[in-house]
């Protein structure tokens, strides 16, 4: 009797840390599994996005005074909206505030350097969105 | 036993359990990783479908002074329709949708005021310049492979006043000779012609070579490169520096008031674009 019940404890037992290690590695591989979904769905959409992304200057104006003032046309012709974060006036980075652009809309994204550059020379402009995207122009004054 | 068996039987459905369970996760997990990467590729195909479309397009436009409003005329040479979205004249603009349809030439009338230096934005985000038109003359249509040629009545010299009609010439190089001293005529009634010839051409080499030899006088514009000879007399050539495998749109002007009529004209490193 005293054998039985122990072999019944031992077989709860066995199955209590089977059913415990079980439950573990369920739950572990649950979170592994949907932590990993759901960064390659992130990852995948922001990559859709960046490819999706497409702007093109139109027209460039130069203000210039005790700095320069560099207001870029630009067009958004991709069907996402995009944000436009920075821009370098040759390889200066101008004071720019964010802009958004609806796709099919276009706006002008106006930066600031303080410096002001001589006439009769090349500009080398740089437009750059949220996602890391760019548009380089040459512009001669 | 049969208890043994039976407690065996519980973990095998517990532990069969949570494997089909992880298996499962697995499986959609897997399932949803293809799914990502499949939407990635599509929309890689897209946007190079769109870039090849974008890459396709191409518009040879005039601008008209049309009593100080600017007007353009828009030649689409390309088997694809071409949407307009914005005009820009110095740094005015004009938003709107104007479809030009392929092989085709359209006007659009502005609102903005006439300057030399305008521009026309595509919906597929291609920027084409404008060159202003010359005067008294109509613009060229560019047709594949040969040379498309308006012939005017001339006015007075270099005055191309009256189109009296058209023909093609199939040699890149252009050769003719209406004797010492014609005074019959030489196209229909008229002795006093002008012609305007335009063709799309292919450079060969990194360097083209135009050579004439003409009586009374021609010009030579390439339009890409921004290249206009004025009006030649006589003999002299040119060299281009132009990009091997690009394509330019060339136009010759020949005028001929009173004088011998000829002209030889060769293009050297260079083909008809097709």
């Amino acid at each position: 009797m005293k054998k039985g019940i122990s072999e019944i404890v031992a077989i709860l037992v066995m199955l209590l840390i089977v059913s415990s290690i079980g439950v573990i590695i369920y739950t572990y591989a649950t979170g592994y599994f949907s932590l990993m979904s759901s960064a390659i769905t992130e990852r995948s959409k922001l990559d859709i996005n960046t490819i999706k992304e497409k702007f093109v200057v139109v027209d460039v104006i130069i203000n210039k005074s005790n700095n320069t003032e560099i207001c870029a046309a630009v067009y958004n012709y991709g069907k996402t909206s995009i944000i436009l974060k920075s821009m370098f006036i040759n390889g200066t980075k101008a004071i720019t505030n964010e802009e958004e652009i609806l796709p099919g809309e276009f706006k002008w994204f106006n930066g600031t350097i303080n410096m002001v550059i001589p006439s009769n020379t090349i500009i080398n402009l740089k437009v750059v969105s949220s996602l890391g995207n760019y548009y380089e122009t040459i512009i001669f004054q | 036993m049969k208890q043994l068996y039976s407690n065996k039987g519980v973990s095998t459905i517990i532990g069969s359990m949570i494997f089909l369970s992880i298996f499962i996760l697995s499986i959609t997990a897997i399932i949803i990783w293809t799914q990502n990467y499949v939407n990635y590729a599509e929309n890689i195909r897209e946007e190079l479908e769109f870039m090849i479309e974008k890459s396709r397009e191409d518009l040879i436009i005039n601008s008209i002074n049309s009593s100080g409003k600017l007007t353009l005329a828009i030649n689409n040479p390309t088997s694809q329709t071409i949407i307009l979205k914005q005009i820009w004249a110095n740094h005015s603009f004009q938003l709107g949708e104007w479809i030009i349809p392929a092989n085709s030439l359209v006007y659009i009338n502005t609102t903005l005021d006439y300057v030399n230096t305008s521009k026309v934005v595509t919906s597929k985000g291609n920027i084409f310049s404008v060159i202003p038109k010359l005067e008294g003359i109509e613009e060229g249509i560019v047709k594949k492979g040969k040379w498309y040629v308006q012939w005017y009545n001339l006015s007075a010299r270099r005055v191309f006043d009256k189109n009296i009609g058209e023909s093609y010439w199939y040699d890149l190089c252009i050769s003719f000779d209406w004797a010492p001293s014609i005074t019959d005529p030489v196209c229909g009634p008229y002795t006093k012609v002008g012609f305007n010839a335009t063709t799309r051409i292919i450079a060969l080499s990194s360097k083209i070579y135009i050579n004439w030899y003409v009586g009374e006088e021609c010009r030579i514009i390439v339009k890409e490169i921004g290249y206009d000879s004025d009006w030649q007399d006589n003999s002299g050539y040119v060299e281009l520096n132009v990009t091997q495998n690009a394509t330019y749109t060339i136009t010759i002007l020949y005028s001929r008031w009173i004088g011998r009529a000829f002209l030889t004209l060769n293009i050297v490193n260079a083909d008809f674009a097709t």
